[in-house]
């Protein structure tokens, strides 16, 4: 009930911000009530229209690698929540494969660890990333910094969304870059209509979410469905992927990854940190069936002795039915993101 | 622009000083770094030079071809009654204030004279800075300046300023797999930065002035400190460049970064008062 209290208040505000100023909505970042609150640093970048439009226009521009032929948009598609429609392993520079799957982007501003191992814990950093690696756009960030500052566009547009005289810095690309990232917020799938407005889910969809809670939610926890933790959820005996080790160099962190977010997964195929699942299915059979003991298995999926978590097929089908409520198609078809 | 900001800097000195008039004039401490090899100044190379001028500890024969390194957070101890001076942090995404970046190739050194304006009168006693950049101002998002990230010293896959960067060739390298033997030259880099559970190598270390910093009317002082690439290689451990030739993870670095907490020391202290307002 408070719940939808608070989201009539929201609304009641959003339409007397219609009536106030000839129909136009104040652009900025909105923080969903039944989310937690956002950490991103707004005090030190405060998001404006005209620098969330250039973080756009740099997401889409091949310009950031050495060769001017990857753009962040290369591996990250709207309609898969920007993640990567095509490739297990997304395709860089020089048609090169890289290490692990692209994940999606959106809800950065809630978190505080990205990438697959959670090395980096501030959204204006992740772009430096991919930036750097050889096998994605291998480039320095001080040439993508030279290439911007010759070009007149991009000193008309650092000026239009920072203000005349701005010196085009790596700062305020990165800071342009995050606008556009931490508005990319997905609140509005199906099973958020059901939890704010009542909507109706399917029995199916029901019961896989009675399932999910049971079953699911202790990692996947809450409203961004992750619980923000590292575990290695059972893919191999062996080390494959040190994962969070490269970060921490703690034996304890070896192939363990960052509990995914849920939201948009059945969009966001193939799964886990290497892609090796196609489908969903495939990913419930790893959990009921699947799941390999090592030195660092998740204790939550060895519990009482049993390796993973024994689920019917029939279970399995309604956890997927659920898990397809996640999906938001009001984000991945939202014009305010498309490229220009 | 610099003279008009020198001059804005001086009038607001004036303002603060509404009590004591201009008998307490603040002064200026400027810290110049030097970087030495034991003795002898650094000799830099230039990159994938093969002659090897320095030797460490263990007689390995290298070379340096780059070193840089942060200076932050910057305090002058106070004595009896002078009150501690603290140098301002400001982060920005135009002009940081208070993050110093040292850095010097065969081409030059650059960053190496630190100005702290605004000392109040008084005799200082030690000074404290920080290696590096406090995992807390990381945590504010990208920086402009001293702290760009164009800058080469932030992390891409680990979120976090390089405090200090060590880089050359050694004669005899580390052995690997892939050259099989010893006997090649090996690249040196070692990237120090970043924090374990138990541990950090983002140091903070404190100099005695031994000639004490005496700040007297709009006087002017010059610290000299250097800093020895030798002892960055030795002293709690003997950096053995065939075992240890690149350090980039904080864990694997720990051993450079204790040995760093040795390898500043002040040289020299000349308070010159070369005031601009005498008064005897």
């Amino acid at each position: 009930m408070r719940k939808k209290l608070g989201f009539l208040l929201v609304m009641g505000w959003l339409l007397m911000a219609c009536e106030g100023d000839k129909g136009e909505i104040p652009f900025g970042f909105v923080q969903p009530e039944h989310f937690p609150a956002a950490t991103y640093t707004f005090d030190n970048n405060p998001i404006s229209k005209e620098g969330f439009e250039l973080g756009k226009f740099i997401f889409n521009d091949p310009l950031l690698s050495r060769d001017s032929t990857v753009s962040c948009a290369s591996c990250h598609d709207q309609r898969v929540a920007f993640a990567d429609p095509q490739h297990r392993l997304s395709i860089g520079i020089d048609a090169q494969i890289g290490a692990r799957n692209a994940p999606p982007i959106f809800n950065l501003a809630f978190v505080n660890a990205f990438f697959w191992d959670g090395g980096v814990t501030h959204v204006d950093f992740i772009p430096l990333n991919p930036i750097a690696n050889p096998v994605e756009m291998d480039q320095d960030i001080a040439v993508v910094i030279e290439k911007m500052r010759a070009s007149a566009l991009y000193q008309q547009k650092f000026a239009t969304a920072f203000g005349e005289g701005t010196e085009i810095n790596s700062a305020r690309m990165l800071h342009a870059l995050s606008q556009f990232m931490v508005m990319m917020v997905s609140a509005n799938s199906s099973y958020d209509q059901y939890l704010l407005e009542g909507a109706a889910l399917s029995e199916s969809a029901l019961r896989g979410l009675a399932l999910f809670e049971e079953n699911c939610a202790t990692c996947h926890e809450g409203n961004l469905f992750t619980d923000g933790s590292f575990r290695n959820n059972g893919l191999d005996t062996e080390v494959t992927d040190i994962g969070r080790y490269l970060i921490t160099e703690e034996n304890g962190d070896l192939a363990k990854f960052k509990v995914p977010s849920l939201r948009n997964i059945a969009l966001t195929a193939p799964y886990m940190h290497d892609g090796r699942f196609e489908t969903l299915d495939e990913v419930l059979t790893h959990y009921s069936s699947g799941v390999q003991q090592s030195a660092t298995l998740d204790p939550l999926l060895q519990a009482g002795g049993i390796l993973g978590i024994p689920l019917s097929d029939a279970q399995q089908s309604d956890i997927i039915t659920f898990l397809e409520t996640l999906t938001d198609e009001e984000f991945v078809s939202n014009p305010l993101f498309f490229a220009p | 622009m610099v003279i008009a900001l020198a001059a804005i800097v001086f009038f607001s000195a004036c303002d603060d000083e509404d009590e004591g008039g201009e008998m307490d004039m603040p002064g200026t401490v400027t810290l110049m770094f030097d970087n030495v090899a034991g003795d002898a100044d650094l000799v830099l190379e230039a990159d994938a030079s093969t002659n090897y001028n320095l030797t460490n500890a263990l007689d390995q024969a290298f070379n340096v071809d780059l070193l840089g390194y942060y200076i932050s957070e910057i305090k002058l101890t106070g004595m009896e009654g002078t009150a501690d001076y603290a140098d301002e942090v400001v982060y920005s995404a135009e002009e940081p204030l208070g993050f110093y970046l040292v850095e010097e190739t065969v081409d030059g050194i650059s960053g190496h004279m630190i100005t702290l304006k605004d000392v109040p009168m008084g005799h200082y006693t030690s000074v404290t800075f920080t290696l590096g950049v406090s995992m807390d101002y990381l945590s504010e998002g990208a920086q402009g300046g001293a702290l760009s990230e164009s800058n080469g010293y932030v992390w891409s896959w680990n979120s976090g300023y390089i405090g200090y960067k060590l880089e050359g060739a050694a004669e005899h390298g580390e052995a690997s797999e892939h050259h099989g033997r010893q006997n090649e030259a090996a690249s040196l880099a070692y990237h120090l930065g970043g924090e374990g559970e138990d541990f950090s190598n983002i140091k903070t270390i404190t100099l005695d002035l031994g000639t004490h910093v005496m700040i007297s009317s709009a006087s002017t002082s010059m610290v000299t400190i250097t800093s020895d690439v030798l002892k960055a290689l030795t002293g709690e451990t003997d950096i053995d460049f065939t075992t240890l030739a690149t350090a980039h993870a904080p864990a694997q670095s720990q051993p450079i970064g204790n040995n760093l907490m040795s390898a500043f020391a002040v040289e020299s202290v000349e308070n010159d008062a070369e005031s601009t307002h005498e008064h005897e």
